[in-house]
């Protein structure tokens, strides 16, 4: 899954410096699976994570609890994803590189075309959510935080979190609902 | 498709989509470069070393993907439209998902006995530190209840949270619990409190992404409480209980915790709670009106003195906060208010003498309230028993050792200083999370737990 190696944080100094980027180097691969997850889009995932790289690093004298680092990077990363994809709702892009990845990782098989076609519908009701709820979803479906640590990385109340999730499922049965009725 | 076969097809298919991923060698390069150039004398400007010259590279293999994708999509999935497309719109936290509490008229005039003995009042300067054998680890809420405890922590197989029960706080029991409708699990615990001669858990339930109520008349079989599925808080007082509602929001009352009757809170149509609390003989609850992650949050309270009547607080005006953590104590209350959104967060501490009037409060006994990383301290930092306040974590200023300190009324705090042979082991868990007892502080680890005894000057 997400999965992580962290080492322990030295705090100030030279010492600080060189732990603060072996942490954000350790990081890396969970930052670009979070942000490749929220974005579906494997260009703009490396620019998000550089972008979230830099701000670890010029915020890093900000992290108090060095074993805090990692749900500190993710509220960074996720913060930064989430400002790209409303970005993106204004603009109307649309990310095609990921889709591309995944069909090409499914080449060699041959899937059931009902079952191919009831994880299209899903993939594409995920895709369809608000970027706030795509998030939520992640977090507790894929990353598989609990409601308190999804809560504390977002910097928002453990109600709002349950709100989110409620309503990102609702909106996904109904999207899928949808996709069965005019199929 | 039910919630369950729902939440399972989802949570396959994130990981088909999303798992194993490694960061690209150019993203691994490029961040090397901006940390490298960022340690140069002059300062900490993004120089994003080598990235013209692989702008073109990229540029190239994007245009080729983009070709080799279009292909393969309409070849495959002719007249499909790709992902990222159109927002749905966000309903916002505070409209209601389903039915609240069914108002039932005036509260039962019974007035609950407490079921614990009351917590020390003597002040604390000391914790001894002893390792503790079969007790809660991974504890999510611990609730005095019946002369002693329950707590749940570590998920069992089903997802649900381990019971655990004791009478002291030292000695625990692992109980096996049975709930009704069958077939149901308690979820994921996020609070509880005794009321009267009943104990009430919200819980999370993962495949319907909704919170649940519970009760219970010995602990151990639970029954779900019809029509309280919006509840995402509780708090028990003297004068019975409060839940917090997503609906409205409202608050449901009820003196005996069987029959229930819902209140609207005062204030505009875009208000969220935060958290509630007891208030001496009453209750107080806290949030915010406005949407989070925007600017136009402003933190709001409100108090009641018998649970049924509100009122609005009177809060300090501090554009752009939203409170979203709520303790009570014996002279007064702390609420934690932050900057949703944020990076890093922004957090201040804020404190009441009686939940009717707040201010921002330079009070902080750790420093952790301030600009910082808004994760890990300032969402487990305090806790509070209406008795006396904890505050844990480490200082703003230093990587030292976690540190606990106690208050009776959030603008006065007293460090304790640990000891016992096993404070050592106790401190090096840092996901460890306190819970206070009546005479010490339950520390439950990721792996272990501990009790801290109190001792008094």
């Amino acid at each position: 899954m997400v999965g992580s190696t962290m080492e322990g944080l030295g705090v100030s100094g030279a010492r600080g410096e060189a732990a603060l980027a072996r942490s954000i180097e350790l990081g890396l691969d969970r930052a670009y699976r979070i942000a490749r997850a929220i974005l579906t889009d494997d260009l703009e995932a490396q620019d998000a994570v550089q972008d979230a790289c830099l701000t670890a690093w010029r915020q890093g004298g900000s992290l108090r609890q060095a074993d805090r680092f990692e749900p500190w990077f993710d509220r960074i990363v996720v913060n930064g994803c989430r400002d790209r994809l409303r970005r993106r709702q204004r603009q109307r892009v649309r990310a095609v590189a990921l889709e591309a990845a995944w069909r090409a990782e499914g080449e060699g098989t041959v899937p059931d075309p009902a079952e191919q076609a009831r994880d299209d519908q899903l993939d594409r009701a995920f895709d369809r959510l608000d970027p706030d709820h795509r998030i939520v979803v992640l977090m507790r479906y894929w990353m598989d935080l609990s409601v308190d640590d999804i809560a504390a990385r977002l910097g928002v109340p453990q109600g709002t979190v349950k709100s989110r999730l409620h309503y990102a499922l609702r909106e996904l049965r109904s999207d899928l609902e949808a996709s069965h009725g005019r199929a | 498709m039910d919630e369950p076969e729902l939440e399972a097809r989802l949570r396959a298919r994130l990981h088909v989509r999303f798992d194993g991923a490694a960061a690209p060698a150019r993203l691994r390069d490029a961040v090397a470069a901006d940390l490298t150039a960022s340690n140069q004398p002059h300062g900490r400007r993004f120089v994003p070393a080598g990235w013209s010259r692989q702008l073109l590279a990229i540029a190239a293999v994007v245009v080729a993907v983009v070709v080799v994708a279009v292909t393969l999509r309409f070849s495959m999935l002719p007249g499909e439209v790709g992902p990222g497309g159109s927002a749905s719109g966000s309903p916002g936290p505070t409209a209601s998902p389903s039915a609240s509490v069914a108002p039932s008229g005036s509260p039962a005039p019974t007035v609950p006995q407490p079921t614990v003995p009351p917590a020390s009042t003597i002040a604390w300067t000391a914790l001894d530190v002893a390792t503790l054998s079969g007790a809660p680890v991974q504890a999510s809420a611990v609730v005095p209840w019946s002369g002693g405890y329950l707590a749940w922590g570590q998920a069992t197989a089903d997802g649900s949270a381990q019971l655990w029960r004791s009478t002291d706080g030292r000695s625990w029991t692992v109980e096996v619990p049975t709930v009704t409708p069958a077939g149901s699990s308690l979820g994921e615990v996020q609070s509880g409190t005794a009321c009267g001669d009943r104990v009430i858990l919200i819980t999370f339930d993962s495949a319907s992404a909704s919170d649940q109520a519970w009760s219970s008349a010995d602990g151990t079989t639970w029954q779900r409480m019809s029509g309280a599925d919006a509840t995402f808080d509780v708090a028990g007082g003297p004068s019975g209980a409060i839940m917090a509602l997503d609906s409205g929001p409202k608050i449901a009352f009820s003196a005996d915790c069987t029959a229930w009757q819902t209140e609207t809170l005062p204030g505009p149509a875009n208000l969220s709670v935060g958290a509630v609390a007891p208030s001496g003989s009453g209750f107080v609850a806290a949030g915010y009106s406005g949407q989070t992650e925007s600017n136009d949050v402003r933190p709001l309270a409100w108090w009641s003195a018998d649970g049924v009547d509100w009122n609005a607080a009177t809060v300090q005006a501090k554009p752009g906060d939203g409170f979203v953590q709520l303790y009570a104590a014996r002279d007064g209350l702390i609420a934690v208010s932050t900057e949703p959104g944020v990076t890093p967060g922004l957090s201040s501490l804020w404190t009441s003498a009686d939940g009717r009037r707040w201010q921002a409060d330079q009070a902080d006994p750790l420093g952790t309230i301030a600009a910082g990383e808004g994760v890990g301290s300032l969402a487990s930092s305090f806790s509070g028993d209406g008795t006396r306040l904890l505050a844990y974590g480490t200082r703003n200023d230093a990587a030292g050792p976690i540190e606990y300190w106690t208050s009776f009324d959030g603008s006065h705090w007293t460090q304790l200083s640990l000891g016992g042979a096993n404070a050592s082991t106790m401190l090096a868990d840092s996901e460890a999370r306190p819970f206070l007892m009546r005479d010490g502080v339950l520390v439950s680890g990721t792996s272990a737990s501990w009790f801290g005894a109190a001792r008094a000057p």
